[in-house]
């Protein structure tokens, strides 16, 4: 493409925007709804996931052996377990430690318990203590654990890894469901613009293909338009998001501070790390796949 | 040049707007296609253009058939073409020069040439000296001129005009048609759609006469018939 068709493609684009000036604000209005609405969205999806993941991480499973089980075998049985994929870490508790444990937890240094100073009632409660990046996966993950030679018993808590597991659903699904609606609304009101566009140029569209105008070279100022209003649309509430999503966390951390200390907040720039990214593509991909549509439509002259 | 082989073209069911046409056209010939409103005259522009397909036949113009032409061929093969209309289709929002050159712009032309040319091609048509008024700024006339120097500044092989007279009055009308005889003796190839009786009979040149869809006559200094 020469620098003049450059030249003429964004003029053209912008004469277009100006053209329908009205119609461009309410594309970008109702954008920048759309991603905003999808920017609050992913971050309360993110938090909730990351409040839910360090649950998922503080929900150990408890593996422990047979009786006799030496020490080679039970290094054997932590090095398989840690080799699956949804298993984030493991911690080994020796007899010992285990008893240790259970003294502090239930005797609390009262004298009782030196009753049992030379033989430790737990001798058998060498154990591992698995911790899961994916709690969904907890039953699958003790069904391998229980089939594994020398392991005796294997306690789970099913009832955390289940209402857990649904949160994460549940999240995932209402996210992918306004998502989807979000786009299909976008791209109805980038294609209404560029309709509008298209009925005002339709003549000049029409003598551009007698002349031997190629489709590119017609359809080029709509797209432009198109990835203009996106850029647009997607700036606004990035940018109203970022401040919006700062003072939200102070305020619900003074507002209930009990949750200072046990609720960790994704801080923005991480959010943004994807978010940014996401919400500029998603704005420009709207932008040109309604300007695209809309135009293939009225090329065929 | 143009060659029509057993061309028609139906909308629908009933009788068709183009019926088994054939016709011949050599380069540099000056040809009226006439004919009633509804004898398919535009229509055959129309084919011609590539603005339509035909139903069934050949048509070959400067050696490329146009049945099963693909879409994206079809500009480079309208760049061989000029196209005239009757109701001039001019951008209003742009001046003179503006839409001249925006025929060059479209097929891309580089800034310099675009430069040099168009003042050269108002000067053909005799509009040099308006070529910064707005078309609503001009007469019928001239209007167009400007239609015909932006059918022209591309140097198309063809010029194909759909009644270009028909919103002019008679003087007008006949400047035009002198206009297209100059286009026509520096080797340009005009086929002329037109009903205006008058002026086809003043020029004797090869009138072909359309008649429901088919051609009925075709003479080489012929005159305007009634069907």
């Amino acid at each position: 493409m020469r620098p003049s068709t450059i030249w003429y493609t964004l003029k053209q684009g912008v004469k277009n925007i100006k053209r329908n000036w009205m119609f461009s604000l309410a594309s970008i209005i109702t954008m920048a709804a759309c991603i905003f609405l999808f920017g609050i969205f992913f971050s309360i999806v993110n938090n909730v996931n990351n409040i839910a993941h360090k649950v998922e991480q503080e929900v150990p499973i408890t593996v422990f052996f047979e009786e006799g089980t030496t020490n080679k075998q039970i290094k054997a049985i932590g090095k398989k377990i840690k080799a699956r994929p949804e298993v984030e870490k493991i911690e080994y508790q020796s007899a010992d430690e285990a008893w240790e444990e259970y003294k502090e937890q239930y005797f609390q240094g009262s004298e009782a318990a030196d009753g049992f100073k030379d033989d430790n009632p737990l001798a058998n409660s060498a154990n591992y203590r698995v911790y899961m990046n994916d709690i969904t996966k907890q039953s699958e993950l003790v069904s391998y654990i229980q089939e594994l030679k020398h392991v005796r018993k294997v306690n789970q808590s099913e009832e955390a890894a289940k209402t857990l597991g649904n949160i994460n659903k549940l999240v995932s699904y209402i996210s992918i469901a306004i998502i989807v609606l979000l786009l299909i609304i976008s791209i109805f009101l980038i294609s209404n613009t560029v309709s509008v566009g298209i009925a005002v140029r339709k003549e000049e569209i029409g003598i551009m293909k007698y002349i031997g105008a190629t489709d590119a070279f017609v359809r080029a100022p709509f797209l432009l338009e198109g990835m203009v209003l996106g850029v647009v649309g997607a700036a606004v509430p990035l940018i109203v998001l970022y401040f919006c999503y700062n003072g939200a966390i102070s305020y619900i951390l003074t507002r209930f501070n009990v949750l200072t200390g046990v609720v960790d907040f994704i801080p923005v720039w991480q959010i943004y790390q994807t978010l940014l990214p996401i919400s500029l593509g998603l704005g420009i991909g709207i932008g040109l796949i309604g300007s695209f549509f809309t135009t293939r439509k009225h090329l065929r002259v | 040049m143009i060659d029509l082989i057993d061309v028609s073209k139906s909308y629908g069911p009933g009788l068709p707007a183009v019926n088994h046409a054939n016709l011949h056209i050599d380069k540099g010939e000056f040809v009226f296609v006439v004919g009633n409103s509804g004898s398919g005259k535009t229509t055959l522009i129309k084919l011609l253009m590539k603005e339509l397909d035909s139903t069934s036949g050949q048509i070959i113009v400067s050696g490329e058939r146009l049945e099963g032409m693909k879409h994206r061929r079809v500009a480079k093969y309208r760049r061989k073409l000029g196209v005239v209309f009757q109701d001039f289709r001019l951008l209003k929002d742009r001046n003179v020069y503006e839409n001249v050159a925006f025929a060059q712009r479209v097929v891309n032309r580089p800034t310099r040439v675009i430069r040099k040319r168009v003042p050269e091609v108002l000067q053909e048509v005799g509009l040099a000296v308006k070529y910064k008024s707005f078309p609503d700024e001009l007469s019928g006339g001239e209007q167009q001129r400007v239609a015909l120097a932006r059918a022209l500044v591309n140097r198309p092989d063809i010029l194909l005009a759909d009644e270009p007279t028909g919103n002019l009055d008679p003087k007008t009308s006949e400047e035009i048609m002198k206009l297209l005889e100059q286009i026509n003796d520096r080797g340009t190839t005009v086929v002329v759609v037109t009903h205006n009786k008058d002026i086809v009979n003043s020029m004797r040149k090869r009138v072909v006469t359309m008649h429901e869809g088919s051609i009925i006559s075709d003479e080489k200094e012929g005159e305007y018939h009634e069907a």
